[in-house]
């Protein structure tokens, strides 16, 4: 009769055996030790809010367009919907993954991941942005967040804005070198006179950061400087030789002699 | 600016069915270059650059680039401030 008390114990402590909890126990987690198998169970989290997120605006588009179609329409409210998804229930689940895999390089995705998905939270976000310009800067994987230097400011506060930036350009790593310059050059490449030495000196950075850059961040280098070089303002634009809706060739050279408006659109 | 040396091109990303229905539905007038198969990846928005969508370009009456951004009352003053100048130089010369 003593055995069975010991037997339940031990069938209560597999669960906990077989599968890992938070630290404080609230919810399970991936395996510990495989930070891969945690990424890919916080992106299928993500991807089920997004697919609700999906449902729920195409439901309210279509009571929009009821409403629309209604003669009556006008007086039913309409729900506004979100944006986007709110990703603020997996905010903590990354913190515990993060955390997880602290000081270590398996953590910068998921650092990221709360820096690039954690607003509106702002103390998450800047927790993890201060944990990577402390510990992970010369990361390779936090390049992906180059993109956001320019808007950190706004979404977290002007100083870790600031600092990231310095950080970022800082870095020992290339990738992340020459995707924040990418972006603090982003101006100048885009809108300065080709001629100027403001331009020059913003290339020859940029070109000297992505040589020892991977393949990737050197051909977004190459593109932007290209793409500036051959069709940015100031210059004489390549033609275009196309079909139209219908299939028949036309140039764009076809219409010099007039002021041209070229849009590129979509029906989406 | 019916009259004037100007003129709208399109570069369209869509499907040509999707992008045929949508210039029919919204009675559009201008032509369009199609961007291909691969939509917003197909060789004329590649070669350009453009990765946001809308992207407007306008260009002089020689195809200098003078603007190219996402702002179309930006791009719209522009055009009409060149389209002044062209007509203006054309009013000159006559």
């Amino acid at each position: 009769m003593r055995l069975i008390p010991v037997f339940t114990l031990a069938l209560l402590a597999m669960p906990a055996l077989a599968q890992d909890v938070t630290q404080d126990g609230a919810e399970p987690q991936a395996p510990r030790h495989d930070p891969a198998a945690a990424m890919r169970d916080l992106r299928n989290e993500q991807q089920q809010i997004y697919a609700k997120w999906r449902e729920e605006v195409q439901a309210i588009q279509k009571q929009m367009k009821e409403a629309a179609e209604d003669p009556e329409g006008g007086k039913k409210p309409v729900k506004a919907f979100p944006m986007r998804p709110d990703l603020s229930p997996l905010v903590g689940k990354a913190q515990n993954y993060a955390k997880t895999f602290a000081n270590s390089e398996d953590a910068v995705p998921f650092l990221v991941w709360i820096v690039q998905n954690g607003s509106p939270n702002k103390d998450a976000m800047r927790d993890a942005l201060e944990t990577i310009l402390e510990t992970h800067a010369n990361s390779s994987g936090v390049a992906a967040l180059a993109p956001m230097l320019p808007y950190l400011g706004r979404m977290i506060s002007a100083d870790i804005g600031d600092r990231a930036m310095d950080v970022f350009v800082a870095s020992s790593n290339a990738d992340v070198r020459a995707s924040a310059l990418l972006v603090r050059h982003g101006t100048t490449i885009d809108s300065a006179p080709l001629e100027s030495p403001k331009y020059a000196a913003a290339k020859q950075e940029l070109l000297e950061a992505a040589k020892e850059a991977s393949e990737a961040v050197r051909k977004k280098v190459d593109t932007a400087i290209n793409v500036r070089e051959h069709y940015g303002v100031g210059v004489i634009a390549k033609d275009i030789i196309g079909t139209d809706l219908d299939g028949e060739e036309f140039k764009l050279s076809d219409y010099k002699g007039r002021v041209i408006f070229l849009d590129f659109w979509g029906d989406w | 600016m019916t009259g004037k040396p100007f003129v709208l091109i399109g570069v369209n990303s869509d499907p040509v069915d999707r992008a045929k229905k949508a210039v029919a539905e919204n009675e559009l007038q201008w032509r369009n270059f199609w961007a291909g198969p691969q939509a917003t990846r197909g060789p004329i928005p590649t070669a350009w650059g453009v990765t946001g969508w809308p992207t407007i370009v306008v260009l002089d009456a020689d195809m200098r680039i003078h603007y190219r951004g996402h702002d179309g009352n930006k791009a719209t003053k522009v055009a009409e401030a060149l389209v002044e100048k062209l007509v203006a130089g054309q009013e000159g010369k006559q």
